[in-house]
């Protein structure tokens, strides 16, 4: 019995290539899939952090990507756990806590098998409305 | 004869005809990102990974006791092997790069 | 009307199987589709703490991006951004707005230039 599957190349590359960058799809190779994508706005307190929990309805710990407009109206969506000096001219007055405990353990943004969790402090004065996006694929994070 | 061929799927709700590209879940116009190598590591280490270039990768760190990863990367790459650092478990993904 | 689409499964498990880690490619879930893989220099000279350099991606939105950079005075391999946090003395973030992805250097003043090769590859997903 043959090889079966679906395969396609890109413009001027032989079918029967072996090189894997030959290819836009071929089924020999998997990809990551976008199983839920979403995102929101939370208001973060002054002097303060917040929580988002964002529940993937998975049952293994997925692998994650996450961006944050961590200044209000920026139009800057920044990747994943960043912590600048701030405040800072483009990430404003928030950044996202991205501690460990004394064990290893991330404990304040992470994923697990329920949920991401991502936690934002303010250190303004007031509080302030920050957009984020998440990409959880389904494919294991763990 | 029609001189344009390949596949291509739209989200739902969007028509294939005639939607823009981030409303599709797959053409064979634009690459995908595929997968090379998958795998975890404890501690500190090289995983060779067979290409001849320096790959795209993903790395994320398990730390403690509690079946947690942090957003902590805790590797590295070059054209020959992903390197682990730091003494936790990483769960990492290597893919090809797009069209050479 | 039933379920119609593609999908095709890791080697060994049944089209049937409904665990999504066991799929390999499905019309159901959107797949990461490339846009540009790209690299740039940004050169911070001594006595600067801080810069930034632009990767025009001309979507018109903002799109999903990966970003590494390599600390090329030291190191040959490529690291993923984020790296380092407030208040460790080199900081490396990028962001994407809707015409470019911005990687940024934020570093303690060194007294010699430091070259930053910054890689980023920008989906034509979209974030907004």
């Amino acid at each position: 019995m043959g090889d079966y599957g679906i395969k396609v190349t890109n413009p001027g590359y032989d079918i029967s290539s072996t090189e894997p960058r030959d290819y836009i799809i071929n089924s020999a190779y998997g990809t990551v899939k976008n199983a839920l994508t979403g995102s929101g706005t939370v208001t973060v307190p002054a002097s303060s952090s917040v929580t988002v929990t964002i529940a993937h309805g998975l049952s293994f710990i997925p692998l994650c990507l996450f961006y944050t407009e961590l200044s209000s109206g920026s139009g800057k969506y920044f990747l994943g756990a960043v912590r600048l000096t701030t405040p800072d001219a483009d990430a404003g007055n928030i950044y996202v806590n991205n501690s460990l405990d004394g064990d290893g353990n991330p404990i304040n943004t992470y994923v697990d098998a329920t949920n991401l969790v991502i936690s934002y402090r303010n250190v303004a004065g007031s509080d302030e409305d920050i957009d984020y996006f998440y990409v959880i694929f389904g494919d294991s994070g763990s | 004869m029609a001189d344009d061929y390949g596949i291509k799927i739209s989200k739902e709700g969007y028509d294939v005809k005639t939607t823009s590209v981030e409303n599709l879940i797959m053409t064979s116009v634009y690459n995908l990102l595929k997968t090379k190598l998958v795998g975890t590591y404890d501690g500190v280490g090289t995983v060779a990974h067979g290409l001849s270039y320096t790959p795209i990768y993903i790395s994320r760190t398990k730390g403690g006791t509690l079946e947690r990863m942090s957003f902590n990367s805790n590797a590295s790459i070059d054209s020959t092997n992903l390197n682990l650092e730091g003494l936790l478990i990483k769960k990492y993904y290597i893919f090809y790069q797009q069209a050479i | 009307m039933g379920d119609y689409g593609i999908k095709v499964m890791k080697e060994g498990y049944s089209i049937n199987d409904t665990d999504i880690r066991n799929i390999l490619l499905s019309s159901k879930y959107n797949m990461l589709k490339y846009h540009i893989d790209t690299t740039g220099n940004l050169t911070v000279t001594a006595g600067n703490t801080s810069g930034s350099i632009n990767f025009a991606h001309s979507l018109g939105y903002i799109p999903i991006f990966l970003a590494y950079v390599q600390h090329s005075w030291v190191e040959s391999v490529e690291r993923e951004l984020p790296f380092g946090r407030s208040p460790q003395p080199l900081i490396e973030t990028a962001y994407a707005d809707s015409t470019n992805v911005t990687c940024r250097v934020n570093m303690t003043a060194q007294p010699a230039d430091k070259t930053f090769v910054f890689r980023v590859i920008i989906f034509k997903d979209k974030i907004l």
